[in-house]
Parts: structure tokens; C-alpha cells; sequence
């Protein structure tokens, strides 16, 4: 259709130094009743094509909300925005919601937790399908329905022909987050935001589907944000990990240096708390005590001081930056655990001043220095 | 599974442990009415529950293991099954004697918000039973023990007594279903996915502290839920079911580290493991869980299973004991060695058409 | 009215393989379905019918023969019309030639069968409800999907007040205010008089719009608010925020997705009042002096035209359990995640 090359959208021809996704500084606000609530809080971060970055968190932690803020999609009246979200080079928080719409599907697409309630109830799945095909691409009635049918078989479902004949109603789980991925793929986007995908769905069909979404990320060189909360998702299917607390990213990294060495205490406790293959049966799990804090209600100083165990009089007045090591991994913590040349605990506190306080400038040398063994380790990603 | 099935579970599960059984589940069925037909949620199973011990249930949605769990406290009271809890059959008593049973075992389900009264106060909702059973008539004394449940599931009576059930999260709610639970002193508790709704932070809580009270109230679970990992951590022993049947029961080591139904091993092989060092792994079956209303013949898993013959379409397996453990018992008429992986259809048939160039060439 | 057959598999067997046929085409297999429950409730309706009439007329032959009537006089026009007789032989009496399509003769003037007055009378009735079914859709469909899309919106606000206001006025004055304005001043329509739909459709339908927007009036105010409130709580839906994820314009949303699922309601209401608008609208028959059943029915009643009362009551009764069996059947039409239940 006319509106996707009428759009300021930059060619896909972009060079490649030019990252799929920029966020830089994004935070959202929303207006209610109750005052302001800020849902995410100077988020940053960068996605290429091809690559995937995992968002977990808990209730509350605002990586559901990040997804929307990307696309645009939360409703305006109540939602401010401020901080940058680049697009493949264009900037999109200035874009009108006209302008915006013109991107979801042809590059920018999200598939959402529920496929029970994503899909009308009342429209056949081809023609949901269609619908889409004939508004993006200019097909007529015809090649839009061959289009559908060609589309459910890209996503493994059985029988295409017929299925695209029935009601969404009519389709187990597994087979509708099918439907809903080949729904959001429909117009080919370069970047995909998936929000919690699985956890509607049964462990073995969960897996199915991951493995179908990394395949088509493969096959046609999307960007995939993976949203979730299950660290087991994250750690088998992501390349890059942020980690949300109280609406910010408190820890960055590769995906093997979060998961081999993580440096906020929230990350690690988290780690912890789940019974891992490796835990001894009936031994008590590492929990952290309390629960995730309201977004209404956000401490003073670092969210997660009142539940970390490491906390001292600093984590509760001052709110730690997230701070790059040089190698990549970013942390916003004053007192981060496991990182090289020092042992986890207090002792490592000078060190780790250092490293919040050397972002821009000349203590970069030092911190490289005691990050040579971390940036060895992430060789494989 | 069948009458012999059940006996010679009894027996293995006797002569291995030398603890009382506490639960002897036998020929459990629940049947429910549907708009599209019958549907037999539980397909006449038989278990064991020891004395003190943990059993684990797992398995994915429809598979029963709710249902299962209800039917072992009677909700409601099953038909023509016969469910041996402290050397009574509870699933054939009057409902005045039921009543009374009652007392000595519990359940705590999935949804903590939801089944307490959220206008109700903490004190007043762990108190419900006493006033229910009238057993501490005196109000003084009545407090001090919900005092002392509160205390017991790590909530300050001072702070939360007089709160209400809605000012609370999800996991303190938990607790306060918990603290209910216990005021009785029930012997029994079946905790219904009782931490899958909570964040992975607060449900390591709620397991240390089940564990916790475990200990000190001398306490059975039956401990119901669909994520294996959590299973394995709680139990001594699991119990896996698929389709309303019990596809493997035994002690947890021999079922989590050498399963034998391939359907067991799915559901490991599906369950991805924190380490990003590891590749994911093709998931090992393909499809959906067929339908309940309509199961399939045979074997019920055959219609996913890589390894199904002919012989899995038309007979049920029956739960037959395995050397391996004691009390190890698996329903299949192919199962895996010790230490097999399952292997996908078409990966089988690509290592055959490999093999067989290897040969051609070689 | 035909006659029915309670249970279409006594037919012979050609006859029931054909019915099973079309059993299997939607909407009619269910309503073959409910055929014996229809008529049990329509048997029980034209009892009550029966009996009401029966209890609230005044006496047939002093309506026939004046009030001067001599009570021998009297006692051989109640033989006549078998009113002496007892009253379940009356009602079977009755049942039986109704069934056939014979109510029975009108007892004042301009006489005739009952069934042909109604004859003339209900398509008046029905052009008129159809037209003013037509118009409420018309213009409360479009206005409700764009205030629940925009709700708080001008066109909200203004559905809102207008909604309020012309529920609140009268029939009667808002008829009287329409003729003013549409035919007095304008002269678009004729004010009064009725041509036939089959002498003359457009001169029909222009004779009908009057009466037919006035009677449209609060059934828009009513539909708009009904739909409205279903399409505010639809947007909500994770479906709608997909599809507008999917890039698909707003109108192919709410028209496409949103409208269908949020129509229950509306359907529903809009049975009650098609109903209701097949029993007759006096006022505003009276008005336009259009020979419709509300005229017809009005004029029976105060005459003591027990046979026409008794026929038109019935018919309407049928009409009612029709159209309701008819709505209950549409929902599956609407959602078809209830066609399974």
C-alpha cells in the first residue's frame, strides 16, 4: 500500500552501522487520579537486526509498558513521554499517532501474552489475516486469502487450508500464538516485541513456539525484543538481557555475563529464588524478602534497597546510575557483586565508586583493566 | 491403574519406605458434563501418599492434577472410588462424618486474592475456623493462637491483624491462606499451584516457608503444580499425569534424572534451564494436548509421541514397576533406557537416512 | 396461521428426510429444534388471550345490539355466536378454526372476517416497523460506534444530550412537532393519509416516513446509548489493540471487529421493540390516521369486537415468541463461540 513509501520510514536499505532500535533516555509517565506514576525511568538501550534482547522483571517492574512505549501504542491522554526511541534512525515519541499506526505491522509488530484474547472472536482467522494483507500490501480479496493460507503454514500449523476457515475459538492455545504470530508478521517488520508469549501457554507447547519464533527471527533478520519473566526463557533464547526493577533497567548485559556473573543484587537474588537444576531438592531457595514495589510508590534512593540485603545508609538517599564497565555490562548499583578483581560483598565497594563515577571520561583505562576476565568470558556471544 | 496396578503399587511403595501410607488413593475417576460431551477429567487412577512425605503432581493443563487434588480432600466427594485417608474411606462417608474429617486436611489454591474475602480482616479470616468449629470459645485464647499462625507464616499480628485481606500482595495473601490452613492442625494439605501466581522472588518465599512449617507441623503435601522445577524441589516423590492418567510415579531422583515415559523426558526437555551456555534444545514433540472429551486410544500420548507403534494405538499401557527404583512405576509400552533422551520424529529419520549414507559411503 | 406439526419426525419418511435436510442448513436446525417449545408457549398465550378477553369485554350483544336490548334478544345472539356454551368447549372451539386461519366474523360494522381486517391492517403495521427499524439502525449504529470510540467526544456529548431529550418527550409531541416542521413548512411529506405499498412504493414510503421517524425517534435514543456502552467496553479488548498493532485502520476495526461482538444487547432490545411495534402504535396511528393495527385494535376494544380483539391479541402474542425465538437464535449468529454450547 501507498502509506508504508508515503511515510518518513527510512529505506530498509539503511546501512547496518545504523541500529534497528535506539532508545535512549525513554521514560514514561502516566497521568491518573492518583497522581503521576512513573511507569519507566530513563531507559536506554540499543537492538540490531537479527539480534534478540530479553526484558525480564516482575510484576510492576514496567516491561510490559516499555514494549508499548517503543510502538506508541499507550493511550495519549494520560501518557507522557520523554527520552528518545530511534527507528531505525528516525525518532518516533514525535510522531503523531497517524503517523505511527503507518508502522505497526510493515516494520514494527508485537505479539501478546494471551492468545485466547488476542484475536476477534467474531472475524475467521483467514480473513483476520487478509484483512491485514490487503490494508498493508494492496492485495485484492483473492491473493490476500492464498496470502493467508501460505502464512499459517509458515508458522507450522497444520492443515492451513482449512484452519483458515474457523474461528479463533475453535484452535487450541499452542495453535493460536501461532495465529497470533502469523497475524503480526503478516507485513514483514523489521522489529517484533514479544510480551510474555509463553506463559499463557503449556511447557511443551511453549517450547514449540519459542523454537518457531527464533526460526523466523533467523530466516528474515528481525530485531526480537523477548519480554518475560521466566529466566529459562531468557537464558536459552535471548543474546542480550536487561533487567527491570521499578520501571528501570537496573543490570545490562550479554546474556552469558548476566547469567555467569550477575552484578546487581536484584539479578542475583533472582537467580537464587528459582530452584535450578543444580539446587539441592528441599534446601531453601535464596528469596528475596518483601515484594516488587508499587509504581505509585517508589522509594527514595535505589528501588530495590529496601528488599536487598547488601543495602547501606547511600542506597537509600541516592539513586544509582546505570553505570557501563567499559565491556558492556551496565549495572546501576553502588555496591555491585561479582565483579573481577574484587569478591562479592562490601569489600568490593571502592572499586565499584569508581565505576559509577568514571561514565564519561578518564577512569575508563581502570575499568577496563578490571574487566579483562569478564570480557574473555563473553568472547562466545 | 487397574485393580493388580494399584495392589502392586501398595506393595512396592510398602516395602520400600518405612513409613505409614497416610493417603491410599484407588480407582479414582472424576467425570464432569460438558457442553461438547463427558468429560472424564480423572481416568480411574491409584496412588500413595506416605506419612510425612511430599508427592508432587505434575503435568499441563487438562491433565487433571486439579481435579485430582480436589477429589483427594472431596470436592467434591468422588464416585465410586475409594480414597483411604488416616484408615478411613472419606470418598464413602456421610456427609456429617465427612464433615468431621475435614479438619485434618486442607487446600490451599492457586489464587490467594481471590479465595480470601478481601473486606475481611487478616485476624478475622484465620480465625473463620475456630469460630466455624467453635474450638476456642474463649476470645483471649482464640487470639493468642491466631497470633501464634500468624508468627508461624511470617506475619507480625501486630501489623497485619487488623489489616484487610485487599491491602495486601500476593504473596502475604498466600500466607494468610496458608496460616488458615494450619489452624486446624490438619495432617494433610493439598497446595493447588499454590505459588504459580506469584513472582519468582515471592515464590521462593512461600516454598521455604511451606518447607519450614512442613517440618514443624509434621505435615503431608501434595504439592500440585506444572512447573517441573518447582515440583522437584518440593517433592520426595512425583507423580506425573497426562490426559487424566498417570503416566510415571515414582521417587524423584528416578523420575527427574532417569524418566523413562517419553513424556516425562518432553517435559524436562521443554523446561529451559537458567544457562545460557546450553543451546536450546528442538523442542522434543510437536503438538497440542489433544482433547480431554475425546481422548485418544491406547496410550493416550501416542498421538505426540516420537516412539509410538501400533501397539500404543491399541492397548493402554499399564503402570508396571521399574528395577531401577523402588516404587518406580511407568505406563508405556516403550520406554527409554536410563539415560535415553527422546528423540524428535524427523531427527530420527534424518540419523537414519545419515547413518545409512555413512554405510553406502563407508 | 397454518397448521403445525408438533414433531417433524412423525412425517412420512421422503417428507422428513427433506426437513432433515434443511435441518442441517444454520439457524433453521435449532429452530426445528425449538418447534415443540414454540408451541407449548403459544398454546398458553392464546389461553390466556382467551380467557382475558373473555373476562374484560363487556357483553358482545349488547355491543350488536344497543343498549335497548331485550334480554330474549340477547340470550339468542349469545346462542348464536355459542357464548352460552361452557367456556373450555368455547376456547377449543375457537383454537380449532384459528388454527385454520378463522377467527371468526367481526361483530360491528365495517364487519367481515377478522382475519381479513387483519389482513388490511398488518401491513401497514409492518411497513411502518420495518421503516422505523430501519431508520433507528441507520442512524444509531454509525452515531453509537464513533461516541464509544471517541467516548467524552463531541458526538458522545451530543448523543448524550439529544438521547435524554427526545426520550423524554412524548410520542404525541414529537409527531406534532415532525408534521409541523417536515410538512407544513417544507412540504417534503404529506401529513396524513396512507397509499398502499403495493399500489405505489415510493409514494408508500413517503407517506410512511413521517410516522415512522416518530416512532424511530427514541429507538434511536435507546439503541445509540445500548450499542455505545457494548463498543466503549469492546475497545478495551487485547484483540482491538492488536489489530490496531497490525496497522489496520480504525474504521475496518470498529466495523469489521468491534461492531459485531458488541451487538448483543442491541439485538436484543431491538426484538422487544419490533414486537412491540407489530402490536400496533396508536398514538401515532391516530395522528396520521393510518389504518394500522394499533387503529384496528383500539377500535375493537372500545367497541366490544370480541372475535377481532381476541385475533389481533393472539397475532401479536405470536409475533412476540417469533421474533424472541428469533433474537435468542441470532446471538449464535453474532458470537460463534456459542454455537458449540
Amino acid at each position: 500500500m501507498t502509506s508504508t513509501s508515503a511515510s518518513p520510514s527510512p529505506s530498509a536499505s539503511a546501512s547496518s552501522d545504523v541500529p534497528l532500535l535506539e532508545v535512549t533516555d525513554l521514560s514514561t509517565t502516566f497521568t491518573t487520579p492518583r497522581g503521576l506514576i512513573r511507569a519507566n525511568d530513563s531507559v536506554s538501550f540499543t537492538l540490531h537486526r537479527g539480534q534478540t534482547i530479553g526484558v525480564v522483571g516482575e510484576t510492576g517492574s514496567g516491561k510490559t509498558v516499555l514494549g508499548r512505549s517503543i510502538l506508541g501504542v499507550l493511550p495519549r491522554r494520560y501518557t507522557t513521554y520523554t527520552g528518545s526511541v530511534r527507528f531505525q534512525g528516525t525518532e518516533l515519541t514525535t510522531r503523531s499517532r497517524a503517523e505511527l499506526a503507518k508502522l505497526w505491522g510493515p516494520e514494527l509488530a508485537m505479539v501478546m501474552q494471551n492468545p485466547m484474547t488476542a484475536l476477534a472472536p467474531a472475524r475467521r482467522i483467514g480473513q483476520q489475516l487478509a484483512d491485514g494483507l490487503r490494508h498493508h500490501l494492496g492485495m485484492s480479496r483473492g491473493e490476500a486469502k492464498a496470502e493467508a493460507v501460505r502464512l499459517l503454514h509458515d508458522v507450522r500449523i497444520p492443515d492451513p487450508e482449512q484452519r483458515s476457515k474457523v474461528f479463533p475459538h475453535q484452535l487450541s492455545g499452542g495453535l493460536r500464538q501461532r495465529v497470533t504470530i502469523a497475524l503480526a508478521l503478516a507485513a514483514n517488520p523489521s522489529l517484533l516485541i514479544a510480551d510474555e508469549i509463553t506463559t499463557a501457554l503449556d511447557v511443551t507447547v511453549a517450547a514449540q513456539i519459542l523454537d518457531l519464533l527464533g526460526r523466523i527471527r533467523d530466516e528474515r533478520e528481525m530485531g526480537l525484543i523477548l519480554v518475560s519473566h521466566d529466566l529459562g526463557v531468557i537464558a536459552t533464547r535471548t543474546d542480550a538481557v536487561k533487567v527491570m526493577y521499578a520501571g528501570r533497567i537496573v543490570e545490562s548485559a550479554s546474556t552469558r555475563a548476566l547469567f555467569a556473573s550477575p552484578r546487581h543484587p536484584y539479578t542475583e537474588a533472582l537467580l537464587g529464588s528459582i530452584p535450578r537444576h543444580s539446587h539441592t531438592p528441599h534446601a531453601p531457595l535464596n528469596a528475596i524478602p518483601g515484594a516488587p514495589p508499587n509504581l505509585g510508590r517508589i522509594p527514595v534512593g535505589c528501588a530495590f534497597a529496601p528488599r536487598c540485603p547488601h543495602a547501606q545508609e547511600r542506597c537509600r538517599a541516592e539513586q544509582p546510575d546505570l553505570a557501563d564497565d567499559g565491556a558492556g555490562h551496565a549495572v546501576a548499583c553502588h555496591f555491585p557483586r561479582n565483579v573481577p578483581g574484587g569478591p562479592a560483598g562490601a569489600g568490593t565497594g571502592e572499586a565499584i565508586r569508581v565505576s559509577s563515577e568514571v561514565r564519561e571520561g578518564p577512569g575508563t583505562a581502570v575499568v577496563s583493566a578490571t574487566t579483562g576476565s569478564s570480557t574473555a568470558t563473553e568472547g562466545g556471544t | 491403574m487397574n485393580e493388580h496396578g494399584s495392589e502392586e503399587l501398595n506393595h512396592a511403595a510398602g516395602a520400600d519406605r518405612t513409613g505409614e501410607t497416610l493417603v491410599d488413593v484407588r480407582n479414582l475417576s472424576v467425570t464432569y458434563q460438558v457442553p461438547a460431551g463427558r468429560l472424564q477429567a480423572v481416568s480411574d487412577i491409584s496412588f500413595t501418599i506416605e506419612k510425612g512425605e511430599t508427592l508432587g503432581l505434575v503435568g499441563e493443563s487438562g491433565c487433571g492434577k486439579s481435579t485430582a487434588g480436589r477429589a483427594l480432600v472431596c470436592l467434591p466427594q468422588p464416585e465410586r472410588a475409594n480414597i483411604i485417608f488416616e484408615g478411613v474411606d472419606i470418598a464413602n462417608l456421610s456427609k456429617a462424618k465427612l464433615r468431621r474429617m475435614r479438619t485434618r486436611m486442607q487446600i490451599i489454591f492457586q489464587d490467594p486474592t481471590s479465595a480470601l474475602n478481601g473486606g475481611r480482616k487478616i485476624s478475622d479470616i484465620v480465625a473463620e475456623p475456630f469460630v466455624i468449629w467453635k474450638t476456642y470459645p474463649n476470645r483471649a485464647e482464640r487470639k493468642k493462637r491466631v497470633d501464634e499462625l500468624l508468627n508461624a507464616v511470617g506475619l507480625d499480628p501486630e501489623v497485619f491483624g487488623d489489616r484487610h485481606a485487599h491491602e495486601l500482595s500476593g504473596g502475604q495473601c498466600q500466607r494468610v491462606a496458608i496460616a488458615r490452613a494450619l489452624a486446624l492442625e490438619p495432617s494433610f494439605i493439598v497446595c493447588d499451584e499454590a505459588v504459580s501466581a506469584l513472582d519468582v522472588s515471592v515464590q521462593a518465599q512461600i516454598l521455604n516457608l511451606l518447607e519450614e512449617l512442613k517440618e514443624k507441623y509434621r505435615l503431608t503435601l501434595l504439592f500440585i503444580s506444572h512447573d517441573l522445577s518447582v515440583i522437584r524441589h518440593m517433592s520426595d516423590r512425583i507423580c506425573v499425569m497426562y490426559l487424566g492418567v498417570i503416566c510415571e510415579i515414582g521417587p524423584r531422583d528416578a523420575v527427574y534424572d532417569t524418566p523413562r515415559h517419553p513424556y516425562t523426558s518432553a517435559l524436562i526437555a521443554s523446561l529451559p534451564e537458567p544457562d545460557p551456555t546450553q543451546e536450546p534444545q528442538r523442542p522434543p514433540i510437536e503438538g497440542d494436548l489433544p482433547s480431554a472429551v475425546n481422548p485418544p486410544s491406547g496410550c493416550r500420548f501416542h498421538t505426540r509421541c516420537p516412539r509410538a507403534t501400533d501397539v500404543c494405538h491399541n492397548v493402554v499401557p499399564p503402570l508396571t514397576p521399574f528395577a531401577d527404583a523402588e516404587g518406580h512405576f511407568v505406563a508405556c509400552h516403550h520406554p527409554l533406557e536410563p539415560g535415553e533422551k527422546l528423540v524428535r520424529a524427523d531427527d530420527t529419520a534424518r540419523a537414519g537416512t545419515a547413518s545409512a549414507l555413512a554405510q553406502a559411503t563407508g | 396461521m397454518t397448521s403445525v406439526t408438533p414433531d417433524h419426525m412423525s412425517f412420512p419418511r421422503r417428507l422428513g428426510d427433506g426437513i432433515r435436510a434443511i435441518a442441517r442448513i444454520p439457524v433453521i436446525g435449532p429452530l426445528l429444534a425449538r418447534l415443540p417449545h414454540l408451541i407449548v408457549v403459544l398454546l398458553l398465550v392464546s389461553f390466556c388471550t382467551f380467557m382475558l378477553v373473555h373476562i374484560s369485554s363487556g357483553s358482545p350483544a349488547a355491543a350488536i345490539l344497543g343498549p335497548s336490548a331485550t334480554p330474549e334478544a340477547v340470550a339468542q345472539i349469545n346462542r348464536e355466536l355459542g357464548l352460552d356454551r361452557p367456556l373450555l368447549d368455547q376456547y377449543l372451539h375457537w383454537m380449532g378454526n384459528a388454527v385454520q386461519g378463522d377467527f371468526g366474523n367481526a361483530l360491528v360494522a365495517p364487519y367481515g372476517t377478522v382475519t381479513s381486517r387483519i389482513q388490511i391492517a398488518l401491513p401497514v403495521t409492518l411497513q411502518l416497523a420495518a421503516m422505523a427499524l430501519l431508520i433507528a439502525f441507520l442512524v444509531a449504529v454509525p452515531t453509537a460506534v464513533y461516541a464509544g470510540y471517541r467516548p467524552g467526544g463531541k458526538v458522545d456529548r451530543i448523543l448524550n444530550a439529544t438521547s435524554i431529550g427526545s426520550l423524554a418527550v412524548p410520542a404525541f409531541v414529537l409527531a406534532l412537532v415532525l408534521a409541523l416542521l417536515l410538512t407544513l413548512q417544507v412540504h417534503l411529506f404529506p401529513r396524513t393519509g396512507w397509499v398502499a405499498f403495493t399500489t405505489d412504493p415510493l409514494r408508500s414510503i413517503r407517506s410512511a416516513f413521517l410516522p415512522a421517524l416518530t416512532l424511530a425517534m427514541p429507538m434511536i435514543a435507546y439503541f445509540s446509548r445500548v450499542l455505545r456502552a457494548e463498543i466503549v467496553q469492546t475497545l478495551q479488548e487485547d484483540f482491538v489493540l492488536f489489530a490496531r498493532l497490525r496497522g489496520l485502520p480504525i474504521r475496518v476495526i470498529l466495523f469489521r471487529y468491534v461492531l459485531r461482538p458488541s451487538c448483543v444487547s442491541l439485538v436484543t432490545i431491538s426484538g422487544v421493540t419490533l414486537g412491540s411495534l407489530l402490536g400496533g402504535t396508536v398514538i401515532v396511528e391516530s395522528i396520521f390516521a393510518l389504518p394500522g393495527m394499533g387503529h384496528l385494535l383500539l377500535n375493537a376494544v372500545v367497541n366490544s369486537d370480541y372475535p377481532l380483539v381476541q385475533g389481533g391479541v393472539l397475532l401479536t402474542a405470536v409475533a412476540y415468541v417469533v421474533i424472541n425465538a428469533l433474537v435468542d437464535l441470532s446471538y449464535s449468529l453474532i458470537d460463534p463461540r456459542m454455537r458449540n454450547a
